[in-house]
């Protein structure tokens, strides 16, 4: 992350706890850029964030109010913060397993509502914190500590599942196009009502390690040839165009 | 201190426990209310959400208990008086975020009407074994503050203490009602001469500091400029997650326990009830006391000694008033709807002979029952 | 208040099935013996059902302050129901009157209690055009007999209804069964 962010984080840490090669550290700056383009005073934001590597994006680095909350109730905590005070810009940061398996009835409930909240997922693919786990975002296939051989279970789709739960936005994108990463985030952050961010941020620790040879930078090159746009996922079948990421701006 | 007459003496309005509960909370200032159907206690959410369409304020029916809870939370730290109620299965739902609240120092209330358990239970029916779950149901060590009501007027007025309470601590505090209380329709009298008390919301302090004499610290609310940091893991006193050191852990949980249990006399509120004389005691709560008030003055008038030692504010728990009981009377009876939950606290209190009487067929017990059962156990 | 210089304490029970009105009938009178100055104590029990199975609807009225705030021994039942009636009525205490509409109940012979046949399904029926009226019916003729509350507290509950239509219908059901508890 670049100095001029400097302002929005707290002062006196010594750098964020991820580990090297996460993805999370761009997010963050991703975040960040966003919000100061809409000039959003840091007294009139709150981040929620659940329990997972990705909930400690907003706490303690950003010097704004935050909630770090218990693992999966990010949204829920977030819903009644929002209700309570609507003139707080009020962003959930969390990761895959936090905001769709564990507390993906509160998201799903969230976008019903049309609750005015941003939500950006990291979807990191797999249970980083505690070492390695499938996730409800795992691809198929994929090995992880509790399926060395590969996991059987087909992952969510999350954009779809918030669109078709009332979302009045989606997108998706890598960390590695960090630009339009942070622009959907800010576009998200324009729309009054329930949307929602899913950022591909890798995990060299747990993820790219079982799953793909060689140092961090071939994780990234996967990622990225795994990210398709919405023409090129139209030509797949559903089981294909499960084992990558569609990438863009969707709408209801 | 005299029992309190059971209904008033000027008549006001006759009304439901549980709309009383609404009343008081609104009364107390109670502006946000998130929570999920659940029998016994749905009245509570209705008229509440009633009350703040009305008059102002945010009502939100969520997904489930967990979810409404967690929404309280999230409302509290705008600086909003808020509260769920449920019953028993929600209130285990419950259970994970209300060890947050503690830890968090979130003030909200909890009202929970106790239906007969375990799991689903009879869900129409009374019960009166959640009076664990309200000390104990979180995992590590908390002192949370339960209060109990035992008519209707007191739905209304331990329902304001609770928010005052739950304020001035900075502690989730239960209002643990039943079935019985709950549903139950008396003449009320709506108090208005109350007073009322709101947290401390200044910056000046940290907000988990442990500066404070009371160990109660500042609670300034989100939007305030205060760039709050709340977390539900171990923190410093400006709320930096601290989870590998030793000391940090050792002195947060050890404040948060003061808070408590170095005031039990200022939160503590016990109703006496003939016991000047007494050679046998009642120690009872809720609904079942209401039971042995009954049958005190039925065993009077057979001429036997009997009083009631009633608690208000079940935790934390009355151990100096029960134990200068123990010292006077012969025994003890403690008439509970679950197996002798706190006859076997009071044990822990005092050296006499204290007889459980127990019932869980989701009926109150019946005085007589009680009068009985004390001619049987001179 | 009724005027009295005794202590009064009067337990009532009505007794039938959930949908019948039972739980609106408890709360009709319990709203009238507080509006004639009465200590009152009104529980209800009934099942997880919201229509069917066992429905009470219990009532204390007292001068005094009410200790135990559930029934223990009614002086009135109520019994709208054959499963209530067959259950409670031979149960009860000598003494007890026991008011049953014959619409629901084919009564015993209970030598120890005083029964009252109160037809309230049937002249609901019959004067109103249906029978949901006849939970008011049934107590019109309870407190007629009972003198359980005043009428002119009686009244001014009954005009509580916001809608003017249920005024009239309440007005009416109460008349009837007045005339029926007067017949009886």
């Amino acid at each position: 992350m670049t100095r001029a962010m400097e302002p929005y984080l707290r002062g006196g840490l010594k750098g964020t706890p991820f580990c090297p090669g996460c993805g999370h550290g761009v997010l963050l700056g991703a975040v960040l850029r966003a919000v100061d383009r809409l000039k959003i005073k840091r007294e009139d934001l709150l981040f929620v964030s659940g329990i997972g590597c990705a909930a400690w994006i907003p706490s303690p680095n950003i010097a704004a109010d935050t909630l770090h909350t218990l693992h999966g109730r990010a949204v829920a905590f977030a819903t009644g913060a929002k209700l309570a005070r609507p003139e707080l810009t009020t962003i959930v940061v969390s990761g895959d397993g936090d905001l769709t398996s564990i507390g993906g009835n509160h998201l799903i409930h969230a976008a019903r509502r049309d609750v005015d909240l941003t939500v950006i997922c990291a979807n990191n693919q797999i249970y980083g914190m505690t070492g390695g786990q499938t996730a409800s975002t795992t691809p198929i296939g994929a090995k992880t500590a509790t399926d060395p051989t590969g996991n059987r279970w087909r992952p969510f789709d999350t954009v779809s599942l918030v669109l078709s739960a009332g979302a009045r936005y989606a997108a998706r994108f890598p960390v590695t196009q960090p630009g339009r990463l942070s622009a959907a985030i800010e576009t998200a952050l324009s729309i009054k009502g329930f949307t929602f961010v899913e950022a591909i941020s890798p995990c060299p620790t747990q993820f790219g390690r079982r799953n793909i040879a060689g140092d961090v930078s071939k994780l990234y090159d996967a990622i990225a040839a795994l990210c398709i746009d919405e023409e090129q996922a139209r030509a797949m079948d559903f089981d294909t165009r499960l084992l990558h990421f569609v990438t863009g701006e969707f709408r209801p | 201190m005299s029992a309190k007459p059971v209904s008033s003496p000027k008549p006001k309005v006759l009304m439901q426990g549980n709309v009383a509960a609404a009343e008081g909370a609104y009364r107390a200032g109670c502006r946000f209310f998130a929570g999920y159907p659940i029998t016994p206690s749905s009245e509570i959410m209705v008229r509440t959400g009633e009350l703040l369409k009305e008059k102002g304020g945010t009502f939100v029916q969520m997904e489930d208990e967990i979810a409404s809870i967690g929404a309280v939370i999230g409302a509290s730290w705008t600086g909003v008086k808020a509260m769920t109620a449920t019953s028993g299965p929600g209130f285990s739902l419950m259970q994970e975020c209300l060890g947050y609240a503690y830890f968090t120092e979130t003030p909200l209330v909890l009202i929970d009407v106790q239906r007969a358990g375990p799991a689903t239970g009879q869900a129409t029916h009374v019960g009166q074994g959640d009076v664990m779950q309200v000390r104990y149901g979180s995992h590590g060590d908390v002192f949370p503050i339960a209060l109990c009501p035992w008519s209707v007027q007191e739905m209304y007025d331990l329902t304001i203490a609770a928010f005052n309470l739950s304020e001035r601590y900075r502690v989730p505090t239960f209002v643990v009602a039943d079935e019985a209380v709950g549903h139950l329709r008396e003449n009320v009298v709506l108090h208005d001469d109350f007073e009322i008390f709101n947290r401390n919301r200044s910056g000046a302090g940290d907000p988990f500091g442990h500066d404070a004499p009371d160990g109660v610290p500042p609670m300034p609310a989100y939007g305030d400029g205060a760039a709050l940091l709340v977390t539900g893991s171990t923190h410093d006193s400006r709320g930096y997650r601290k989870v590998d050191d030793p000391k940090v852990h050792e002195a947060l949980v050890t404040r948060l326990m003061r808070k408590t249990m170095d005031h039990v006399e200022e939160i503590g509120d016990v109703d006496e009830y003939m016991l000047d004389d007494a050679e046998v005691a009642f120690f009872a709560y809720g609904i079942s006391a209401r039971s042995a008030l009954a049958a005190v003055n039925r065993l009077r008038a057979k001429g036997v000694r009997a009083g009631l030692l009633r608690p208000r504010v079940l935790w934390p728990f009355p151990a100096p008033q029960l134990q200068a009981l123990g010292a006077r009377v012969r025994s003890l009876f403690v008439p509970e709807l679950n197996k002798g939950m706190i006859a076997g606290v009071c044990r822990e209190y005092v050296t006499v002979p204290v007889h459980a009487i127990n019932q869980c067929n989701g009926k109150a017990l019946s005085p007589d029952k009680l009068v009985a059962f004390v001619e049987e156990h001179p | 208040m009724t005027p009295s210089l005794e202590a009064l304490h009067i337990e009532v029970r009505i007794a039938g099935e959930a949908g019948q009105g039972v739980l609106l009938s408890g709360q009709m009178l319990a709203e009238m013996a507080s509006a004639d100055g009465y200590e009152v104590a009104q529980s209800a029990r009934y099942g997880a059902a919201v229509r069917g199975g066992e429905a009470l609807a219990d009532v204390i009225v007292s001068t005094e302050p009410i200790d135990f705030p559930l029934v223990e021994r009614p002086h009135y039942l109520v019994a709208l129901s054959q499963p209530t009636y067959d259950r409670l009525a031979p149960a009860q205490a000598a003494g007890t009157l026991v008011i049953f509409d014959p619409f629901f109940v084919k009564p015993q012979d209970l030598p120890s209690i005083r029964q009252i046949r109160i037809p309230a399904t049937d002249v609901a029926i019959a004067e109103l055009g249906r029978a949901t009226g006849a939970n008011v019916v049934a107590l019109a003729a309870l407190v007629e007999v009972s003198s359980v509350v005043g009428q002119e507290a009686a009244q001014t509950v009954l005009e509580r209804a916001e809608n003017p239509k249920f005024r009239a219908a309440n007005r009416k059901a109460w008349q009837l069964g007045q005339r029926l508890a007067q017949e009886a």
